[in-house]
């Protein structure tokens, strides 16, 4: 009788202790597992948006865009022409385009390596009077990029800009390069280059050569490594030429 | 004496089995009261903890740049583009200073993808030419942007 009383004590105390176990494990799997998948959630999320940000950002810095100006033509004097040219890997969308500050929306989309026509903008330039134009534009990426030929001026008669000039720009493997640029009226310049930073760059100023066409030749030691023929037609064309090795 | 014995088996019987109720039931309240507490306490801490996250994604998201600076005629008045050019929604505080000329426009929101004209007064002591402006955008997430201006 005696050993019968202990036993079943024994089993109404067990009770207690598996309905706390039962609320333990409950509470660990309602509430605190519950918080820890939330939060590892919104760590999840955080990674993921701060990558694809970093990603954008990479874009953003990758962005390479040639931006010409030049006039329209006779049937449209007080017009000017833009020509944006791609020139990275990625697909370029034009916001916007700045005529020194005034604002012209665009949805332009340039493939890359592409050129792509803009315009032409009517900015009536006053009559006899001196005015400059500053072109820019902006992608939707948040870069913002400026005419080459720097600002194209109308000096009451005519379009000018301060310099025509052909650039070159040689990525090619290899150190020292010698550039050869030849054209009209015995145009004949040389140039020696370094590559620094992964390109080299040189300018060739023919404001006072006039247009025509140019050759322009680019050795590394004795080997010919590029040869192009480019032309300039101000203020048909871009004041500018590129020219990439 | 020998009375005693079966009166106390009695009073045993019964009270394991009211104590094993009253037990139970003290269990079972106290359990519940933790476990209302638990959840209300996990679900502050995950919802703080959430919170907390998206914020500081919005602070490391958020991109913005000064787009285009210029001025009116008499100087008095600074113009400043800003682009938002990030996924979120911002709040500006534009800074623009001059040497002995301080000038600034506060809380101006710029939705993502919008260009806002921000204007800066200098009324009561106009820029001059060749004045260089230092201009900082500060957002309310604690980010800049910078522009160096150059008055014409």
């Amino acid at each position: 009788m005696h050993t019968t009383s202990i036993m079943c004590r024994r089993k109404r105390k067990g009770v207690s202790t598996v309905l706390g176990t039962l609320i333990f494990i409950g509470i660990l799997f309602t509430s605190v597992v519950p918080m820890f998948l939330v939060m590892n959630q919104a760590d999840t999320i955080y990674e993921q948006k701060k990558l694809e940000r970093e990603r954008l950002d990479e874009e953003r810095a990758r962005e390479d865009v040639n931006v010409f100006v030049y006039p329209t033509g006779e049937i449209a004097p007080g017009n000017l022409t833009l020509t944006v040219e791609n020139r990275c890997e990625l697909t370029v969308k034009i916001v916007r385009i700045w005529i020194n500050d005034t604002i012209h929306d665009q949805e332009s989309i340039i493939k890359s390596m592409s050129p792509l026509e803009l315009g032409s903008f009517d900015v009536s330039p006053p009559a006899g009077k001196n005015s400059t134009y500053d072109f820019r534009v902006t992608t939707d990426r948040g870069n913002v990029f400026e005419a080459g030929s720097g600002p194209i001026v109308y000096d009451g008669w005519d379009w000018e800009v301060d310099t025509k000039m052909i650039n070159v720009l040689i990525s090619s493997s290899g150190v020292v390069f010698k550039i050869y640029v030849t054209g009209p009226n015995d145009y004949d310049e040389y140039a020696q280059v370094w590559k620094i930073g992964g390109t080299a760059f040189k300018t060739f100023d023919i404001t006072d050569n006039g247009n025509g066409v140019y050759h322009v030749t680019v050795k590394r030691g004795s080997n010919i490594i590029h040869e192009e023929d480019v032309t300039m037609e101000w203020p048909d064309g871009p004041s500018v030429l590129w020219v990439y090795a | 004496m020998g009375e005693a014995g079966p009166k106390i088996r009695r009073g045993r019987g019964v009270s394991p089995v009211i104590a094993t109720i009253i037990l139970s039931a003290a269990v079972i309240t106290i359990g519940a009261a933790i476990w209302n507490y638990a959840q209300g306490a996990t679900t502050v801490i995950a919802n703080d903890y959430v919170n907390g996250t998206l914020s500081l994604l919005n602070e490391v998201i958020e991109r913005f740049t000064i787009e285009h600076v210029c001025n009116n005629s008499d100087r008095s008045l600074l113009y400043v583009w800003i682009y938002n050019y990030g996924e979120v929604d911002i709040v500006i505080d534009l800074y623009a200073n001059a040497t002995e000329e301080y000038g600034s426009t506060l809380e101006t929101a710029i939705s993502s993808g919008d260009l806002v004209k921000i204007t800066v007064s200098y009324t009561e002591n106009p820029l001059e030419s060749g004045d260089e402006v230092a201009i900082k955008a500060h957002s309310r997430r604690q980010n800049n942007a910078y522009y160096k201006y150059y008055v014409p």
